[in-house]
Order: structure tokens, then C-alpha cells, then sequence
């Protein structure tokens, strides 16, 4: 066995587990709460709204237990750092997307998805900026005939359209 | 293109308001019926029965739309459309919901918000019972109930306290049996409803009278009382009302017309002229009769009124069935 | 045999004329749309629906059908090639469909695929054929107490096919149903953690959480593969032929899968994504592999594929015979067929046999047009995997915002999708699941409200649930599925 990581070493090994698990536990509380202020109806079937809930509740609650147990104890076989530009990378495409559809209502589809493509293309994989917008413009382009043309889903839209 | 028609129809409002009005006002460019439902539900035949009417009889000149935004008995939809404030080319399709969310406090939007343009049709209640089961009768409904409401399994579609749920309570007060000890059951979607009454897994099924004309006719089923002033026509012409039986039923299910708050008089009075003309042309008539339903035109103050009177009375029902305080 | 005689006027009027061409051309417009992510059959035909609304009753009917079953394939296309199914039944593919694409067998994986759904829906439409009438009536004997064991007993199928930790697997599973909670329940009309939005009275969209956790995970997944280099184009040139052992291997198991398809496809509501699950599982259970299945197992994708067919056919018969929409796809065919002014029950093969019968035999021919269009172009399908990486990434997540917006036309959804994605991707990265999640998302409602309507409708009394037989066998078998690994040997040494 390598010695013992220190409380900081064992942190960062394990970010995305302690995040889920915590994240997990914090749910099944919160959602055992809210469970508890269900509105049962004076009248109503047998065993009402509040019984399935509460008895999910309960069991998320006993089992993201055991599982946040197991990352604080089992912390040494994890290894969610071994890949941290990746996963920055990663963060960074949700973000993209984030941004793609904060702008999406204001700007319209056609001009919000060229943008989002450039930008998701020139992140994962730069060739040179003509290149990059020439196929953001395509995709864009043929999202537009696809969906809104021959589909007919009615995109947010701008007058440029 | 939404948003600049819709500023542009605002400074168009804007300025009729200005100058003296005479004639109704009429609107610009394409209309657009926001159906709360996905394709094929009773929503979108409605609308697609309008849109159908308008274009053939040429009542109207536009080019009229439909666009999909299901969700919460389409207390969504109506959201959407209540969001364009005095734009008179967003309308859409009402039913008791609009009064049932706004009682059970699953609604955040009143009908009171918005401007209410017509009531268009209704869609009476029949109740049906399994000719192989027990209860296979009115009598033998009644004698039940009467004994123990409790001995009657009720089912129906799509939600508790809707126009089906409160038709049966209705019932079983007539009767003068207690409401409280029916066991009822809500399914998902009246097909449902209607799959457990024909493996008797209940006793009896009320809903709209359409679901059921075939089944009544193939002998699977037997309707055996209609919860509206009138017989149906067709194939349900045998089946009695609850009135002819001795019981004071009247409750069914009714469709109308919402546009977005704060329009104009004269634009109502425009939507008033053109939705009448749509129930009285004659290409109405069939498919009105297809879709059982019985055409009852009212106007916009009389259906706001009705409304009120309908509130009232869900609010009512509702606590006596026991789903609020 | 007048059935047979139908059938053949039936296969007749659907390639007549221009029907055919109708069916062609549904079949290849609905295997494109069926590709996108979260647009599976229901949503495909709901999309569709207007363009035929200018064709005859007969021609639209036999069009949608076309479109039925290629988007059917169009998604298990999606889920073997890129980890992203279009919508709950085709789930189940994933599990050994990608791997073998990772393994260079993404040749054989689609033809094994298209041969199955085939198989399954040719079996299926045979059921139909001969025994829809007596069958359907024979499905409506079983109430909410049968279902709700049914569901238990699938879900709890799952559990045992989970591989990894079985604390990850339940809490996935409880994810899923936890999840689906939210919204106005059914029973008293409360609303349940909605916390007064109107977009989520309704539930949350179960497309939408699918979209989420398949094409935005997956593709959060690949950047960040891509980026240490560990990521890498699964191999497009195999052998596009299956071998002859990975016939052998899954010979049989196209004619189970096809018959529990179909048998659950007959109860309305079920589904196919049970039918694809209990096959799946079913499939497991009898395997002498068993270890391999999650690896690229052929019958693992076989399977499902096959059931997931079945199902449909089985669900046409409450359709056809009684009016009754067994599926979210079938309602919306039934909404289709109402469109144009035909209305399915107990009534329509004496009233209307000529367009009934055209469908039917619309649906074989649909199905051979299918397995005829798309064996060719299983080359063509392959060469998707030799797309750039960094193009793919950005069309799927294009598509995966227009697919969500699509669904009902609202940001809030779209929202909820992204939300989904990087709950996907942290279950991902800590090796939770994803699979239960979605069943536990499909099946919670049912679980939930036919236990429920069960209690109200036998007053209280839970004893039905083991005096009523077939709830009683399913209760049974549902034990045994539980104990019976407790039982045995452990399966796998570790944890």
C-alpha cells in the first residue's frame, strides 16, 4: 500500500465522487422534506400521494448513505483526476451550450447556432477560422431547411430568420 | 418574426384605439390556434374543425395556424398565449379544466386573466356500465349505490375532480347515497378507463359520449344514461337521459375560445361575429354530429359568466367529494 | 380461411398504385427522423402526421405504418452506433449494440438488428393476424393489481441485469422513479414538487431526461476522451457480415424475444420498454454467457430488438379490436387514425375491413421494405463512424437542443435536457448507471398509480395481490428473481 494521501491529495483524487455523493444525499433529504409537504386530500384512495414518495425518499436517503460511505472510505481507488483538461474541456462544451441557449430566444436559431458551432468546433478540434464558421454555417444551414423547412418546428426566430 | 409582428401589432392597436373606431377590428396576416394537446387529441380536432370551417366557408381571409404546446391539460398553452398581451391573432382552446385547475390550486392562471371569447360546444356525459357484470343496469347502479356507495367501483379519465369525477358525484347525490364512500379511480386516459370496465375491473365508467357509441353499438357495452338536457342523436338514440330516469344530472364537459388579456372591444366583437358564423355555417353541421358534439354558441360576457357560475359550482362538488377543504 | 383471404387483399391494396412508393418512402423518412436523438415512433408520427393529411385514408394509414417501423430502426441505428437511443424501447439496444460497435462489429451489430426487427415484427404480425380478436379480450382480464406486479417484477429484472455495484444500480433505479414523481398526481390531483410551474404539472418529459443523459453525456464524455487521447473512432471497417457463430448464438433467441414481445405488447399501457427489458433479461438468464452480456453480446441486441418489434404488433391488437392504445405511439396512431375519420374499436373490421385489412397488410409489407432498404445500406450507416469526431460532437448537440425544443415547443425543456446531461455525466464518471434510471423513469407512474388504484378498488384490501392468479404467478416469479442469485454462486468475485 502507498501512504496514506492526505485529506487534500484524497479531495482532489475524488472531486466527482464527493461532489455526486453529496449532491445525491442532499437530494433524497430535500426530497424526503418536500415529500413530507404534499398536499393529501381529506378524502382520497387508500395509501394517497404522500406514501410512494416518502418510501422512495427514504430508500435514496439509506443508499446515498452507503454510497457517500463507501467514496470516504474507498477513497484511495478513486481516480477522478487523472484527466483534468479533458474534464475542463468537457465542462467547457456544457457551458457552450449553456450560452447557446441563453442566446437561442434572443438571437434566433440560425445566427445562435452558427455561433455555438464555430465555438464548439474551434474548442474540440481548431482548424482555422474559415474552415471553422464555413461548417458552423453549414450545420446551421441545414438545421434550418431539416427542422424548420420540411418539419416544420417552429425555432425561435429572428427576422434574418 | 414573432416578436416584430408582435410590437408592430401592438403600435397597429395602438393606433386604431387613436382614431375613431367603426367598423370591428380585423386582423393582419396569418392567425394562429395554440392547441394544448399533442396532435389528435380532442383539442386539435376541435381546432382542426375550425380551422376547417373558417377556410371552406370563407369566413375569414387569413391563413390560420396550428402550433402544439401540450402540458397540464393545456394550462400551459393558455399561458403561452396570455403572455402576448391585446395581440388578437393568438387564440385558443378552453375546457373545464381552465375552472377545475383554478379550484384545486394546480393552476397558477385564472380565466379571469385572460379574455374569455366564446363557449363553442358541449360534450355531454354518458355512463356505461359491462352488460356481463352484476351492475348491468340503472336500476342495479342506483339499488347499489343507494344501499353503499361504497359497493360501486367508479372509474374515469384523465384527473381527479374533472367534469367526469364530479358527473358521478352529481349521480350519487341524486340518488341520495353519500358521496365520500364511492371508490373511485382515475386512469391515465379515457381508453384506459374504458379497458377496465370491459374486463370488469370496475362497475362503472362515465365520460364523454363519443368514447363510448361504439362499444354501445357492438353490444360490449351498455350506456345506460346520458347526463344532458337531450338524448344523443346516432347510434346512442336508446340510451335515456338521467332527467327521463327521475335523476337531476346535467354535467358534462364544454370547449371554448381564449385569447390573451387586454383586447379590444371591437376585436372581441370581430372574433365574436366570426366564431358564430362558424357554429351556423353548414359545413359545421357534420362534423359536430361525427364528434357528438352539441354546438352552444355563447359570447364573451355570457361566457365569462359561465364561468363564474361553473367555479362556483366545481368548488363545490369538489369539497363535497372530498379533494379540498 | 377468411382471414388469409383478407390478409391477401390487404397485402394487395398496400402495393398497389402508389401505396407502395408511400411505404418506401415513410420507411426511409422515418428511419432519418428516428436517428435523432429523442425522436422515437410516437414523436416521428406525431411530426409526420400533417404531410399526410392531403393523401387518401388508405395511402396515409400505410405511409404512417412505414414511418412507424423506420423510426423504429432509425433509432436502434442511433443507439448502436452512437450510444444514443431515440426513445425509452430502444434503450435496451445500447447495452450490446455500442459495444460491439466499439469491438468493429458495427456491420454485423445493424444487420443482426434490422434481421430481428424483422423477425420480431413478422412473428408479431402473425399474432396479429390469427389471434387479435379472443387474445385482446383475454389481455383486458388483467387489472391494476396484475400490473403493478408485472412492473415490479421487470423492475426488479433489471436490478439483476445491472452490472457493477448493485447500491449504484438502486439507486439509479430510485433516481428514475423519484424523479418521475414530479408533477400532479393522478389519483387526488395533488401536485407533487412542482413547485407551482406550470411546464411541470405534467411530469418531467421522459424524452427529454433522454436526450439529456444519452446525447449530452455522451458527448461530454467523447471531448474529454478526446482531449487525453484515450478516446478513439471505433474501428468502421470490420467484416460488415455477421459470422456464422453469432448466427448460431442468436437463432433462437429471435423467436423468445418475439414472443414475450408480443405477449406484452398485448397488455395496453405495458409497452415496449418492458418487452424489451424482460426480453433482455430473459435472454440473460438462459445464457451460458452470461458475463459477456453488457460486452457486446449478440443476443443482448438481438433481443430487445426483436421484443421491441413484437411489441408493437401486439399493441396494435387493443388498438385495432378495441380501441384502446396499448403505447404513446399507438395513441398517437390512434390519434392519426381518428384524423382521418376512422375510429378503431370493436366495430372496425365489420365497418371498414378494406382499410383495415390495407393497413395490416401495409405493416407486413413495411417490414420487408424495411429489412429490403436497409441491409444495403448498412455500409452507408457504418460510415458515420468515420464522420470527425469534433463535426459529430456539434450536430448531435444542435440536435439535441432542436429535439428537446421540439417536444412541445418550449425553452424549458431545453433546459431541463442540459440539466439532465450533467447529471449523466457525474453518473457516468462515478460509474452509476444509467439504464435503470430510465426504466425507473418509465414505469414509476404505473408502478405508483396501479398499486394505487388496486388499493382504492378493492377497498383497502391488499390480499388481491395473491388471490388473483396470473398477479400471484408474477409475484412468485418476482421472488424467485430476487433469491434466486442470493441462492446460487456468486456470480462475480469482487465487492
Amino acid at each position: 500500500m502507498a501512504p496514506r494521501p492526505s485529506l487534500k491529495q484524497r479531495f482532489t483524487r475524488s472531486y466527482l465522487h464527493l461532489l455526486t455523493g453529496i449532491l445525491l444525499l442532499v437530494t433524497s433529504v430535500l426530497y424526503l422534506w418536500l415529500a413530507t409537504n404534499v398536499r393529501v386530500p381529506p378524502l382520497g384512495d387508500p395509501i394517497g400521494p404522500r406514501f410512494f414518495p416518502l418510501g422512495l425518499g427514504s430508500l435514496l436517503l439509506i443508499f446515498s448513505a452507503l454510497m457517500l460511505g463507501s467514496i470516504l472510505w474507498r477513497s484511495s481507488e478513486q481516480n477522478d483526476a487523472d484527466n483534468i483538461p479533458g474534464q475542463l474541456q468537457a465542462w467547457a462544451v456544457l457551458m457552450l451550450l449553456v450560452g447557446f441557449v441563453l442566446v437561442l430566444p434572443k438571437a434566433g436559431f440560425l445566427l445562435s447556432s452558427t455561433a455555438f458551432a464555430t465555438l464548439v468546433l474551434t474548442l474540440i478540434r481548431f482548424r482555422s477560422w474559415p474552415v471553422n464558421v464555413l461548417t458552423a454555417v453549414l450545420i446551421a444551414g441545414s438545421f434550418h431547411i431539416v427542422f424548420r423547412v420540411w418539419l416544420g418546428v417552429p425555432l425561435p426566430s429572428l427576422a434574418l430568420g | 418574426m414573432k416578436r416584430l409582428t408582435l410590437n408592430s401589432m401592438a403600435l397597429l392597436a395602438g393606433a386604431l384605439l387613436a382614431a375613431p373606431v367603426l367598423a370591428d377590428e380585423a386582423p393582419e396576416g396569418p392567425l394562429e390556434i395554440v392547441v394544448g394537446a399533442g396532435p389528435g387529441g380532442g383539442y386539435d380536432r376541435l381546432a382542426r374543425a375550425i380551422q376547417e370551417v373558417l377556410d371552406t366557408e370563407g369566413i375569414i381571409p387569413n391563413t390560420i395556424n396550428l402550433t402544439y404546446q401540450p402540458g397540464a391539460g393545456g394550462a400551459v398553452a393558455w399561458a403561452t398565449v396570455n403572455r402576448s398581451a391585446g395581440d388578437m391573432t393568438k387564440i385558443s382552446i378552453f375546457s373545464p379544466n381552465i375552472v377545475t385547475g383554478e379550484v384545486l390550486g394546480t393552476d397558477t392562471i385564472s380565466f379571469s386573466d385572460m379574455t374569455m371569447l366564446s363557449m363553442l360546444v358541449f360534450e355531454d356525459g354518458c355512463f356505461a356500465v359491462n352488460p356481463d357484470a352484476e351492475i348491468n343496469s340503472a336500476e342495479k347502479l342506483i339499488e347499489a349505490l343507494q344501499d353503499d356507495a361504497n359497493n360501486v367501483r367508479f372509474g374515469f379519465a384523465v384527473s381527479a375532480g374533472n367534469q367526469w369525477h364530479v358527473a358521478m358525484a352529481r349521480l350519487v347525490e341524486a340518488v341520495g347515497a353519500d358521496v365520500s364512500r364511492l371508490r373511485s379511480t382515475v386512469f391515465d386516459s379515457g381508453g384506459r378507463a374504458v379497458a377496465a370496465l370491459l374486463g370488469e375491473h370496475v362497475d362503472v365508467v362515465a365520460t364523454g359520449c363519443a368514447q363510448f357509441a361504439q362499444y354501445h353499438e357492438a353490444g360490449d357495452l351498455t350506456v345506460i344514461g346520458v347526463s344532458a338536457p337531450e338524448r344523443m342523436g346516432g347510434v346512442l338514440a336508446d340510451v335515456p337521459t338521467w332527467q327521463e330516469q327521475g335523476h337531476d344530472v346535467v354535467w358534462g364537459a364544454w370547449r371554448g375560445i381564449l385569447a390573451p388579456r387586454d383586447l379590444t372591444e371591437s376585436q372581441i366583437s370581430w372574433w365574436e361575429e366570426k366564431l358564430r358564423a362558424v357554429t351556423e355555417s353548414s359545413a359545421w353541421i357534420p362534423v359536430a354530429e361525427e364528434n357528438y358534439w352539441r354546438t352552444a354558441f355563447l359570447n364573451s360576457a355570457d361566457t365569462t359568466e359561465m364561468l363564474v357560475a361553473e367555479r362556483e359550482e366545481y368548488g363545490r362538488a369538489l369539497r363535497a367529494l372530498g379533494l379540498i377543504e | 380461411m377468411d382471414v388469409l383471404l383478407n390478409l391477401m387483399s390487404g397485402i394487395q391494396t398496400a402495393v398497389s398504385g402508389p401505396n407502395l412508393l408511400f411505404i418506401l418512402l415513410g420507411a426511409s423518412v422515418g428511419t432519418w427522423v428516428g436517428m435523432l436523438p429523442g425522436i422515437g415512433p410516437a414523436t416521428a408520427i406525431a411530426v409526420l402526421l400533417p404531410f399526410t393529411f392531403s393523401l387518401d385514408p388508405t395511402s396515409a394509414l400505410i405511409m404512417l405504418s412505414g414511418i412507424y417501423f423506420g423510426a423504429m430502426y432509425g433509432g436502434s441505428i442511433a443507439s448502436i452506433m452512437l450510444n444514443i437511443p431515440g426513445d425509452a424501447s430502444s434503450v435496451m439496444s445500447t447495452l450490446d449494440g455500442y459495444p460491439m460497435t466499439q469491438k468493429g462489429r458495427a456491420g454485423a451489430a445493424l444487420l443482426l438488428a434490422a434481421t430481428a426487427s424483422f423477425v420480431g415484427g413478422t412473428l408479431g404480425l402473425i399474432g396479429l393476424t390469427l389471434i387479435a380478436e379472443p387474445v385482446s379480450r383475454l389481455a383486458l382480464r388483467l387489472g391494476p393489481s396484475e400490473y403493478f406486479m408485472l412492473m415490479v417484477f421487470a423492475l426488479a429484472a433489471t436490478a439483476s441485469t445491472v452490472q457493477g455495484s448493485a447500491v449504484k444500480g438502486f439507486i439509479s433505479a430510485l433516481l428514475g422513479l423519484a424523479i418521475a414523481t414530479i408533477g400532479i398526481d393522478l389519483q387526488s390531483g395533488s401536485s407533487r414538487f412542482t413547485f407551482g410551474t406550470p411546464e411541470l404539472m405534467d411530469g418531467i418529459p421522459l424524452l427529454v431526461a433522454i436526450i439529456g443523459v444519452y446525447a449530452v453525456t455522451e458527448v461530454m464524455m467523447t471531448v474529454e476522451g478526446l482531449v487525453s487521447g484515450r478516446w478513439q473512432a471505433p474501428k468502421a471497417i470490420g467484416k460488415l457480415w455477421a459470422t456464422k457463430a453469432e448466427w448460431l448464438r442468436v437463432r433462437f433467441t429471435f423467436f423468445r424475444a418475439s414472443v414475450i414481445g408480443f405477449l406484452v405488447g398485448l397488455m395496453p399501457g405495458a409497452g415496449g420498454a418492458v418487452a424489451t427489458l424482460l426480453a433482455y433479461s430473459t435472454e440473460m438468464r438462459f445464457s451460458r454467457r452470461r458475463d459477456e452480456f453488457g460486452k457486446g453480446a449478440p443476443e443482448g441486441l438481438v433481443a430487445p430488438e426483436a421484443a421491441n418489434n413484437a411489441s408493437v404488433s401486439g399493441a396494435l391488437v387493443p388498438l385495432l379490436t378495441l380501441g384502446i392504445p396499448g403505447s404513446s405511439a399507438t395513441a398517437v396512431l390512434l390519434g392519426a387514425l381518428m384524423m382521418h375519420g376512422i375510429q378503431p374499436g370493436p366495430r372496425l373490421f365489420v365497418e371498414q375491413p378494406v382499410l383495415t385489412w390495407g393497413v395490416i397488410g401495409g405493416l407486413y409489407v413495411a417490414n420487408i421494405a424495411l429489412l429490403v432498404l436497409n441491409v444495403p445500406l448498412i455500409g452507408l450507416w457504418v460510415r458515420i463512424l468515420k464522420v470527425p469526431a469534433a463535426l459529430m460532437m456539434t450536430v448531435i448537440l444542435v440536435l439535441a437542443i432542436v429535439g428537446s425544443f421540439s417536444l412541445s415547443n418550449s425553452m424549458f425543456d431545453v433546459w431541463l435536457m442540459l440539466l439532465f446531461g450533467v447529471l449523466g455525466y457525474l453518473m457516468r464518471k462515478t460509474g452509476v448507471p444509467i439504464t435503470p434510471m430510465i426504466l425507473g423513469l418509465v414505469l414509476s407512474g404505473m408502478i405508483e398509480q396501479s398499486l394505487r388504484q388496486t388499493l382504492s378498488l378493492s377497498g383497502s384490501d391488499w390480499s388481491v395481490f395473491v388471490t388473483r392468479p396470473v398477479s400471484l404467478i408474477f409475484l412468485l416469479m418476482t421472488v424467485a428473481m430476487i433469491l434466486l442469485p442470493l441462492v446460487a454462486k456468486p456470480r462475480r468475485g469482487q465487492q
